[in-house]
This record gives structure tokens, sequence and C-alpha cells, in this order.
């Protein structure tokens, strides 16, 4: 499992790693070269003030789902396209033997405004660790957008979000997607541990579907020092 | 690669008063302005005589802050008397300080302008200032000047080689 998790993470990350081997505007000019010599551009330095503030977060959610992957009250409440109950082996809402959950690998990019206003995307890739059996959820996807405000305390920045998106999920007999609208109501706790990298947890609930709920921690990297609260 | 690494180093942000950055050097005549640290240095000369003056740079704050480096005060002094037939010279002289002469940095681009530093972030800059042709015997910098801070706080140095 953790070297899965592991994978993941590696090709999350692979395409930053891969974008950061081009020449970057933010290496100083080497063998600090004169201005308008030696290839040598002005402020550089000053180039990440010049672009709007930008975040990316990398982190692991847990998601608790309310009812079975093709409940008679899912497929009543959201229609299709989703499986039917019959075609899931244990499925039909009968998760009597554990916990209906994933845990996902959460990718998250986002743009601050003003005021402390932000929108985000988040994308979420699991299920990585969870009771592994017929009725259990295999593959996980989530895209989200979230809209949200950010207020600064000290060392701590806290936020409330509404998010909106999709999930989809699969099952270890049958390959089709189960698609599930997403709509959830985010709050979220960072700790600064340096002007550009943040520790953060979140945790939501599902304003869709009672008793659906999502815990998370990830890092955060930005643009800004501080998210240019202070 | 080296932008992930960079990321890495310099996620500690600048400390206030240390002059030290392991992105950077600074080196040089230290001043602090506000929330600048700016340390300045004399480099060799270009062989067309231009003056190189570097700049390294920390914010000691939080919030971003201003560092105007198109706004740098630079002054140099000549070992030759300014010839009566060089009106360019003469021209530029400040007539009370003696000797003296306004160096304008040499920016074909014009890319030189005033900057916000983010908070607790570095940055460094080279600027060859121009020399007239005439050696330039002594440079003074204003190191207030680029946070458009007053008084003056002067930096000078002597004579540099130029380079070959």
């Amino acid at each position: 499992v953790t070297a899965r998790v592991l994978l993941a993470v590696a090709i999350a990350v692979a395409p930053g790693t891969a974008s950061a081997d081009e020449p970057s505007t933010l290496l100083p000019c080497r063998r600090a070269g004169v201005v308008g010599r030696d290839g040598c551009a002005f402020g550089v330095w000053g180039s990440n003030l010049r672009e709007p503030y930008l975040f990316v977060d990398f982190g692991v959610t847990l998601r608790h789902f309310s009812s079975g992957p093709a409940s008679p009250t899912a497929i009543a409440r959201f229609g299709g396209p989703m499986i039917s109950s019959s075609s899931v082996a244990g499925g039909g809402g009968d998760h009597t033997g554990g916990l209906d959950g994933a845990f996902d690998f959460d990718e998250r990019v986002g743009v601050g405004f003003a005021h402390g206003l932000y929108i985000a995307f988040d994308l979420e890739l699991g299920n990585f660790a969870w009771r592994r059996g017929d009725s259990s959820r295999d593959v996980v996807l989530a895209a989200s957008g979230a809209a949200g405000l950010r207020i600064a305390l000290g060392p701590i920045a806290l936020s409330a979000e509404i998010a909106g998106g999709v999930i989809d999920s699969t099952y270890a007999q049958t390959p089709s997607f189960l698609t599930l609208p997403l709509v959830e109501a985010r709050g979220r706790g960072e700790l600064w541990v340096s002007p550009w990298i943040t520790l953060g947890v979140m945790a939501g609930t599902s304003i869709l579907r009672r008793d659906e709920w999502l815990l998370g921690g990830y890092v955060g990297f930005h643009t800004h020092a501080y998210a240019g609260d202070r | 690669m080296r932008a992930g690494v960079l990321v890495v180093v310099a996620s500690c942000g600048y400390r206030p008063g240390s002059f030290h950055s392991s992105l950077q050097p600074f080196t040089g005549e230290r001043a602090t302005i506000g929330c600048v640290d700016v340390s300045i240095d004399r480099r060799r000369d270009l062989p067309n005589g231009d003056v190189v003056v570097s700049f390294a740079f920390g914010n000691r704050c939080d919030h971003p802050t201003l560092v105007d480096l198109a706004a740098a005060v630079v002054r140099g002094r000549v070992d030759h008397p300014i010839a009566s037939g060089d009106t360019r010279l003469a021209s530029s002289a400040i007539a009370e300080e003696r000797g003296w002469t306004e160096l304008v940095a040499v920016d074909p681009r014009n890319e030189i302008v005033a900057l916000r530093l983010d908070g607790r972030a570095v940055g460094t800059e080279t600027i060859a200032y121009e020399g007239d042709d005439v050696a330039t015997h002594e440079v003074c910098v204003d190191a207030a000047s680029i946070v458009h801070a007053e008084p003056a706080m002067w930096s000078c140095f002597p004579g540099a080689e130029r380079q070959p």
C-alpha cells in the first residue's frame, strides 16, 4: 500500500519536476553577471510578485461515503450514469462489513485574490488503502473546484470553502464508473513552517449526502510569502 | 530539478540581520534601511571603464518591500581633472562636490525598475555604471536611496582594476 501511495506521489510530482528542468526564471543570474550583459536579466528576484499568487498542495484525503456504491437511494437521488445495484457484487448499499471509504492522494492548485479570497481546483486519486473486498471501492477519482476565504491568525491561516464537482468510483469486480455529484463544505487550517510552505489539515462534509465526510492532510507551496497576508 | 532544490533551500526565508543566504553571497559594505538589509560591493571595472557595483539584499520583514535600484545614487570621483574640452563630463559634474559625478546605470533594455521584494526573500543584482572613459578613482553608493529613504547612507569603495 505504501509503495502504491509513493508511486502515485511520484507520478503526481513528475510534471512539476520536468518543468523545473527547463530554463527557470527563478534562478539568479549565473556568476553574478552584469545586468544587460552575459544574458543577465534584471529583476528575477521580484518576478514572483509580478505574477498572481498561486498555491499548490499535495496531500492525502480520507473519504467516508454514506452509502453503498449503487444504493437504491443514490440512484433515486442522483440518477445515472451509474451502474445498477445488481451489477456490483456485494453492492446495493449493503456495507455492514465495514466502512465505505477511500484513501486518496490529493493535488490542489489555487489562485489567491485580494482580501483572502481564493479559488482552487482539486484532483483526487485513490483508493490506496481501505478494506479490500468485492464491495470496496477500487479506484476513486474526484475533481472539484472550490471557492473560499482565508484569514491569517499569526502563524496559522484558517479558511472555509465551498467545493463542487464529481466523484467517480469503480469496484473490484466491476470496471464501470459510478459517478456522483460532489458538493462539499470544507474547512482548512494551515501552519506556516516557512514563508512559502505550509502544513495543513482539512475537514469537510457533503452537502448532498448525509454522513459523508472527508479528512485530509497536506503540504502547501505558495508563490507569495505568507500568501501575502502579512 | 534545480528549481525544486531552490525551493527547498530558499524555504527557510531570509533571517533579518544575518546578511547570509544559501542562494547568494552578501559581500561588501552592509547597511540596514527599514525592512531591507543590503550589502553593496564594487567589482572590477569593465574593460571600457564602466564601474560595476553589486547589490545583495534581503527582506527583513514578512511582507513585500520596495527595492528601487533605478533610484540608486552612485557617485564616482575621477582621478583626472575634468578636461576643459569635455563638456559631457563637465555638465554632469556636481558643482558643490568637486570632482564627483553622478554615474548613470548602463541599462540598454530599460529593465532596471523599482520592484517589490517578497517577504523574507533575497535578491541580487550587478549593475554597470558609465565610466565616461575616465578612470574612476573612487565610487560611493547611497544605500538609503534604493528604498527611497533619507538621510543618505554612503558606502564608498576605492578604485578598482579593469577587467582585461
